[in-house]
């Protein structure tokens, strides 16, 4: 059974990088990256994604999946999206918005990222990126050499 | 354009609205939404007088690929199928329905229909096949190997629990041991349980009938290959050769 704070353990723990962003060839009008992640303390394996229509900048998503070591099939954790259009919550909105896995979902065998909340962190994919990163705990050698800012600027923190 | 889109509104009771994304874009904000809250991707453009496309910019592609990539020519194969079966067509991923006023209702409700089947291939993904090996084994053993006196679940060895053969046909005195290996552990379990047979002095055959032959890792592949008198190498060989092999156990 999962529990909420397990789930929160999961985005918060320091990861680095293991498998470095490739870009996928899309069949479609959509670009797609793709990246393996694991904890630092080597104990979780994540795959990450970031996907941009071609057609309309504004439509994104950025994933961190876990990859549980003893179960069949993956686990969206959460999920960095653009203004694509409406949500449960705001059926007549396109907001910026996060999914997020619940615990409850994924233990009554729904769809884990069921959980909304808007967000005003971040408004385009770059800043989006940025906001990913950060919040899943990259660690900041492997933000600077996969996702530098794009400003060029170096990131201090 | 204006009169499309007010049918619109008026045929979902006002609980859907429109705004428009791009020039002569129009999205579809309707009270349709995938499993995971979001609303379901569809727009409206026009086409040529009095005709107009209903379309998802690639949009459903972009969602699937999230989990699931078509990325074979059997998954293409797939999707290319449910589009032809529901009278879709794409246009480099944007999949298309063309409709008129009179038709937009429930041209609407059958292309979010078909979008929403494009989007459950991802069930298809490997850890789900995989699962069906074992129910189509097991199917094609009670219906087609019955002469031979299947069990399931048997412990050659009675004190050790740990090392149990998935089936056991009797074509003879012997008993033929039978491993279904779908993964990695099983193969290694199959190899270990009949190195532990061998060595008890059992008189037996080992069977093996894999759900993938080549996406074992080559080690493990050669250790079970060593090990077991007989293998197939998938479930269409041991469907197509499994009786003669037992047949030949008789003599």
């Amino acid at each position: 059974m999962y529990t909420d704070e397990f789930l929160k353990g999961l985005i918060d723990c320091p990861k680095k990088i293991v498998d470095h962003p490739k870009e996928k060839e899309g069949r479609a009008d959509f670009l797609k990256k793709s990246f393996g992640l694991i904890s630092i303390n080597e104990e979780y394996r994540f795959n990450g994604f970031i996907t941009q229509s071609l057609v309309f900048d504004e439509n994104f998503s950025i994933g961190l999946v876990f990859n549980p070591k003893d179960e069949k099939g993956t686990i969206t954790l959460l999920r960095c999206n653009g203004r694509h259009g409406g949500t449960k919550e705001f059926p007549h909105h396109a907001e910026w918005h996060i999914h997020y896995a619940d615990a409850e979902m994924i233990n009554l065998g729904l769809k884990p990222e069921g959980r909304i909340i808007t967000t005003n962190e971040y408004s385009t994919l770059d800043s989006a990126i940025q906001f990913y990163i950060q919040h899943i705990n990259l660690m900041p050698e492997d933000r600077q050499k996969y996702f530098p800012p794009p400003s060029g600027q170096l990131d201090l923190f | 354009m204006d009169e499309i889109l007010k049918n619109i509104e008026k045929d979902f009771n006002n609980q859907a609205s429109i705004k428009q994304k791009r020039p002569d874009i129009y999205q579809l904000y309707l009270p349709i939404f995938h499993e995971d809250g979001d609303m379901i991707d569809l727009f409206i453009v026009p086409k040529e007088k009095d005709k107009y496309t209903l379309c998802d910019f690639g949009l459903t592609l972009q969602r699937l690929s999230y989990s699931y990539d078509i990325d074979t020519e059997n998954k293409e194969a797939i999707f290319q199928k449910i589009l032809l079966e529901n009278n879709l067509y794409e246009q480099k991923g944007n999949i298309c329905l063309d409709t008129t006023i009179e038709n937009v209702f429930s041209n609407i409700m059958h292309i979010t229909h078909a979008l929403a089947k494009i989007g459950s291939m991802r069930y298809f993904k490997r850890e789900v096949i995989e699962s069906l090996f074992i129910e189509m084994l097991d199917e094609f053993i009670n219906q087609e190997l019955q002469e031979f006196h299947p069990e399931s679940k048997v412990l050659p060895i009675p004190d050790r629990d740990d090392l149990e053969a998935d089936y056991q046909f009797s074509p003879n005195g012997h008993p033929v041991y039978l491993f279904g290996v779908k993964d990695v552990s099983k193969a290694r379990l199959a190899t270990i349980s009949c190195l532990e047979f061998q060595k008890a002095n059992l008189n037996f055959r080992g069977w093996v009938v894999n759900d993938d032959f080549e996406k074992l890792p080559k080690k493990d592949r050669s250790r079970l290959t060593n090990t077991c008198d007989k293998q197939f190498t998938s479930l269409d060989e041991f469907k197509m050769n499994a009786k003669i092999f037992l047949e030949r156990e008789k003599k």
